[in-house]
């Protein structure tokens, strides 16, 4: 009998864990943009030369380097939690950053860092950040593309991301252009 | 089908057992012509992986006159079709081999699928080998539930792509190595049944070049910034294993063909001599301070001495023990490499000496080997590792041209008379 039950049983518990991983996956997303704190990244242009890969457009943000003291500087690859904090115009800036998990991740982002440049005694740092890719039609993102390149080539760019970030982690939710969705910018043109 | 229908009656009303059932459905199933069914499974294995493919393809378009509600319906979609396949084939036709890998191998495809789908309507962030581990983990089960040999074969060719993108690199991570030797030992015991049932089958086959490809790949993610010459034993111990096993393994079976240990070892433990008899290869190694740094707590050091210590016991088992004939002398390889490596970090004098002395020796032995077998293959096998060993040396010695010139022609000349020498000696057999 007990034989006879083991493989549905296994099964099912199979079934289950191939459904909870993905779910799980909407729940955190969905927790973080409902719950989680709002920050906007300005955009920064990115090399031309990279190609559009596919369905995503790839973004680069103002944000993603921090001067520290040379002898604190973390290695490329290595883990890193970065305080963000906003500036005077209302964008988000590093305020801080700790190599070790804070114990209360109020305004902390687990990011990794990609490399470094020394300055004399001080290295600028240089991160990845989790939220680089903006999944958009296929059809539309080459547009998409051309829009933001275009827009952050203008003297007065004013193109960022809008990103929520809950416990250590971070979702992005749209990206502005002078302050208007892309996706509405890609429905009237 | 009356027999199918007769099958399930009987089972129904108990008068023989599921099992027994199974059995008799396997014997009319084996006494179809095995080409028939062969190509009818690779047929539906591979139409399975168009249409799966296909359909992540069209919802991948990422449709955005739906709403997201719509659009995470149909990432479940395919994902759903495959459990209520699976489920169904549990139930009913699990004695069916067709129907298991078919729904098997949709079910396995359509998890990476979902999360890929799910990833992508919610822009989630993360890397590639987060994915492939996650994705190998919801599909393992389905290897022994069913079973499925094709889900087996992705498992490895899907664990050896997570190896490649998470071991290697310039941001590889630490722990890969080990979940990489968790995912091997899952398959394991599948691999093992496989080699006890169906030794020379399709699916065993490609698991006998599969499984020591993935070995050899796993072994280079221990690769660390120290103690870079212990690897190079350790490489070498491996390959003399594979060759050694695939040695054995090819006196005792007909498919020659699919020994994968034999080729692989054979073929990686020449590459390492060679690149072991380039002078530069010392400096190469010297170049590393911590050569052969010896710390208890190294993993490279504790994978050399595992795998030297493993060679060495096939080494005396299969030609001492078992006194096997002819001896081969590639499977002694790793100790001369060990010992290269060893010259290479006390004496300032050439290591490389050994490994070209080693090669020519082994070149003239196979050579010897082959006329007094009379073999066209082993006679030009020998020249040509003599041969190459020359093209080698005329890239890093300071020999003049005229020397490498005659080299070359002596060479030449030798293939050309032990093949027409060869050529007389048929003929007058013949």
């Amino acid at each position: 009998m007990l034989k006879k039950l083991l493989i549905p049983g296994i099964f099912l518990l199979l079934v289950a864990a191939q459904w909870a991983i993905p779910l799980d996956m909407i729940r955190s997303s969905n927790l973080i943009l409902t719950e989680g704190k709002p920050f906007r990244f300005k955009c920064a242009p990115i090399d031309p030369n990279d190609p559009f890969r596919g369905k995503y457009i790839t973004l680069s943000f103002e944000a993603e380097q921090y001067l520290m003291d040379s002898a604190l500087a973390p290695q490329p690859g290595e883990t890193v939690w970065l305080r963000m904090t906003t500036d005077s115009a209302g964008y988000a800036k590093i305020a801080s950053l700790t190599e070790n998990k804070p114990e209360n991740l109020g305004d902390y982002m687990e990011t990794e860092v990609s490399t470094y440049l020394m300055e004399g005694d001080s290295s600028l740092v240089f991160f990845t950040f989790p939220f680089e890719r903006f999944y958009l039609e296929e059809t539309k993102a080459p547009k998409a593309e051309a829009l933001y390149q275009e827009n952050l080539q203008g003297q007065n760019a004013t193109s960022y991301a809008l990103i929520y970030l809950l416990n250590g982690e971070a979702r992005i939710q749209e990206v502005y252009l002078d302050g208007k969705p892309l996706s509405e910018l890609l429905k009237n043109p | 089908m009356a027999l199918e229908k007769d099958l399930d009656k009987m089972v129904e009303e108990g008068v023989i057992s599921f099992e027994t059932s199974r059995s008799i459905r396997n014997w009319y199933e084996q006494q179809q012509p095995s080409d028939n069914r062969r190509l009818t499974l690779l047929f539906g294995v591979l139409g399975v992986l168009l249409v799966v493919s296909g359909i992540m393809l069209v919802l991948a378009h990422n449709w955005d006159s739906f709403p997201l509600t719509v659009k995470t319906v149909w990432a479940f979609l395919p994902l759903v079709v495959g459990q209520v396949g699976v489920g169904y084939v549990l139930l009913k036709k699990r004695d069916k081999e067709w129907w298991r890998e078919i729904s098997a191998t949709w079910l396995a495809l359509s998890i990476g699928g979902c999360i890929a789908l799910i990833s992508q309507i919610y822009h989630l962030p993360g890397e590639l080998p987060d994915f492939l581990l996650t994705w190998l983990l919801l599909g393992a089960a389905l290897i022994y539930l069913l079973p499925s040999q094709v889900v087996a074969v992705l498992f490895l060719a899907g664990s050896v792509w997570y190896a490649t993108e998470a071991g290697y690199g310039y941001n590889s991570s630490l722990y890969a190595g080990y979940y990489f030797w968790g995912l091997l030992l899952w398959v394991l015991p599948f691999y093992r049944s496989l080699w006890v049932k169906k030794k020379d089958g399709f699916f065993a086959r490609l698991f006998h070049f599969g499984f020591p490809a993935a070995l050899l790949i796993g072994l280079g993610m221990h690769i660390g910034n120290s103690g870079y010459g212990w690897m190079w034993i350790a490489y070498a111990s491996l390959l003399s294993i594979f060759y050694m096993l695939g040695t054995f393994i090819k006196s005792h079976s007909d498919h020659k063909i699919s020994n994968g240990y034999y080729y692989s070892g054979m073929l990686g433990s020449l590459l390492l001599l060679f690149i072991g008899s380039f002078v530069d290869f010392r400096k190469e190694l010297l170049r590393e301070k911590s050569l052969l740094i010896i710390d208890g707590g190294q993993l490279a050091l504790v994978l050399a001495i595992i795998l030297s210590l493993l060679a060495l016991s096939g080494f005396i088992y299969l030609f001492g023990v078992k006194k096997f004939t002819p001896f081969k002398p590639l499977a002694f390889s790793f100790v001369l490499f060990a010992a290269m490596i060893w010259m290479a970090h006390l004496s300032n004098g050439s290591a490389a000496i050994p490994a070209n002395l080693y090669i020519l020796g082994l070149g003239v032995w196979v050579l010897v080997e082959g006329s007094r077998q009379k073999s066209f293959f082993r006679i030009n096998a020998g020249l040509g590792l003599i041969a190459i060993l020359a093209i080698c040396r005329f890239f890093d010695t300071e020999l003049s041209f005229v020397l490498r010139g005659l080299i070359f022609i002596t060479v030449g000349i030798g293939f050309a008379l032990a093949n027409y020498q060869m050529i007389q000696k048929k003929k007058t057999h013949a």
